[in-house]
């Protein structure tokens, strides 16, 4: 039943172990291991804390079958770590031969409710995988993250995540047949749990709380400071 | 007026210097007050994604380093000009960080919104011009492409009126480099 295919799962989120990242990549890795996938879990955050740390990730994704990268999307794009690491992997791959053929899987997700905001960064590794020669085996995109509780396992989050499961699961056996995402699940992650008005009450009504437990109030919220001060 | 130009060039990327040094030019000739920052040698470290510029302390970030006088020039700017080598087609790892500590901060927590998508409001309450220069060894249209659809996001959430960009190829001459710039100006219609 074993399978040698090994597959790397990056988590990106600067929050490490903290992020609705971590959550969508712990449920993806151990739905693989299900599938009596090699998958392996590691934290960017973590993996770039030293030189020596930095390198052995590089070792780990040229040696795996799979990578999938799962971040957040930070200003538009992929955050810092994510783009430090790609650069770093891309004169990597120039100076060793890597031996195999690689592929590349992304899941963004944003703090918008609009699925399209984060377009742009799945185009952003997808011209990674062209111009370094790995098979591109597609993107999912999610909108309204904020859904995803970041303290709890994804499949004790009731209703409401029960979509992003299952293309998590659709996801996890594309890559254990060596298949591209199925459109299915690049249209399913991308359709909205909550409308863009109610997502926009809601999460603002959620900034205002958490302002208001470190005592800031409504008007401090908007304070700017540095309006008075000389250029 | 105030323009603030991030260079988030790598040691050796001469053309993306020069281009910075020729922007600073420009604005001066056009009586603009130019801000040029070269960012490999500020001392800013990644965002950690906390929120705190938003709900602790509104309009600053926590980490105490180079990004808060970032901050200061961005909230009083009328352009933002952004200076990278073109990555996969998205902005080089020192740009990035840089736009992370500078961009939040600069944003209200609240969604609204905005050209038919959900965005933050400004924090000063105004949009910013966005200019990009993204530097390439050699033409490569897709890439391009997804350049300059990213600073399209940047400036709708940025509240920007207008962005304008530019892609430098290595090969370009300081005549050709210069044209580029100056066109770049012209189309943004700064004046």
């Amino acid at each position: 039943m074993g399978n040698e295919k090994k597959v790397l799962v990056l988590v990106g989120s600067p929050k490490g172990k903290l992020s609705a990242s971590n959550t969508l990549g712990t449920f993806l890795t151990e739905n693989l291991g299900e599938k009596f996938i090699q998958a392996q879990l590691q934290y960017l955050t973590l993996a770039r804390n030293s030189g020596e740390s930095f390198e052995r990730l590089m070792v780990a994704m040229g040696e795996a079958d799979v990578l999938v990268l799962v971040f957040p999307l930070y200003a538009d794009q992929l955050p810092f770590g994510v783009v430090e690491t790609l650069e770093r992997y891309s004169a990597f791959r120039e100076g060793h031969k890597l031996p195999k053929d690689q592929s590349l899987m992304a899941l963004v997700n944003c703090g918008f409710p609009e699925a399209t905001q984060n377009d742009a960064a799945l185009s952003v590794v997808k011209r990674f995988a062209e111009l370094h020669h790995l098979q591109w085996l597609g993107g999912l995109s999610l909108g309204g993250g904020g859904i995803v509780d970041s303290e709890k396992p994804l499949q004790s989050q009731g209703g409401k995540v029960h979509r992003i499961m299952r293309v998590l699961e659709m996801a996890a056996t594309a890559i254990s047949k060596g298949l591209m995402l199925p459109e299915e699940a690049k249209r399913d992650i991308r359709r909205q749990v909550l409308p863009s008005w109610l997502y926009r009450l809601l999460g603002n009504w959620g900034f205002r709380k958490a302002a208001k437990e470190s005592g800031i109030s409504r008007q401090q919220v908007c304070a700017k400071p540095f309006i008075n001060q000389p250029s | 007026m105030k323009a603030l130009i991030f260079n988030g060039a790598f040691e050796g990327q001469t053309n993306l210097d020069q281009a910075g040094d020729l922007l600073v030019e420009e604005f001066k000739r056009l009586k603009w007050e130019p801000v040029l920052v070269r960012l490999r040698d500020m001392n800013i470290r990644e965002c950690v994604g906390c929120f705190n510029c938003w709900v602790k302390t509104p309009g600053l970030c926590s980490t105490a380093d180079d990004a808060k006088e970032l901050n200061r020039h961005l909230s009083q700017s009328d352009l933002f000009a952004l200076i990278t080598p073109i990555r996969f087609g998205g902005y080089g790892s020192i740009l990035k960080k840089a736009m992370e500590r500078t961009v939040l901060p600069n944003l209200l927590p609240f969604m609204e919104f905005h050209h038919g998508e959900t965005h933050h409001p400004t924090r000063n309450g105004k949009g910013i011009k966005l200019l990009g220069i993204g530097g390439l060894r050699a033409a490569d249209p897709l890439s391009e492409q997804i350049f300059e659809e990213i600073l399209r996001r940047n400036t709708l959430n940025l509240h920007g009126p207008i962005h304008r960009s530019t892609v430098l190829y290595e090969d370009l001459t300081v005549q050709q480099l210069k044209a580029r710039i100056r066109d770049l100006v012209v189309r943004a219609g700064v004046n």
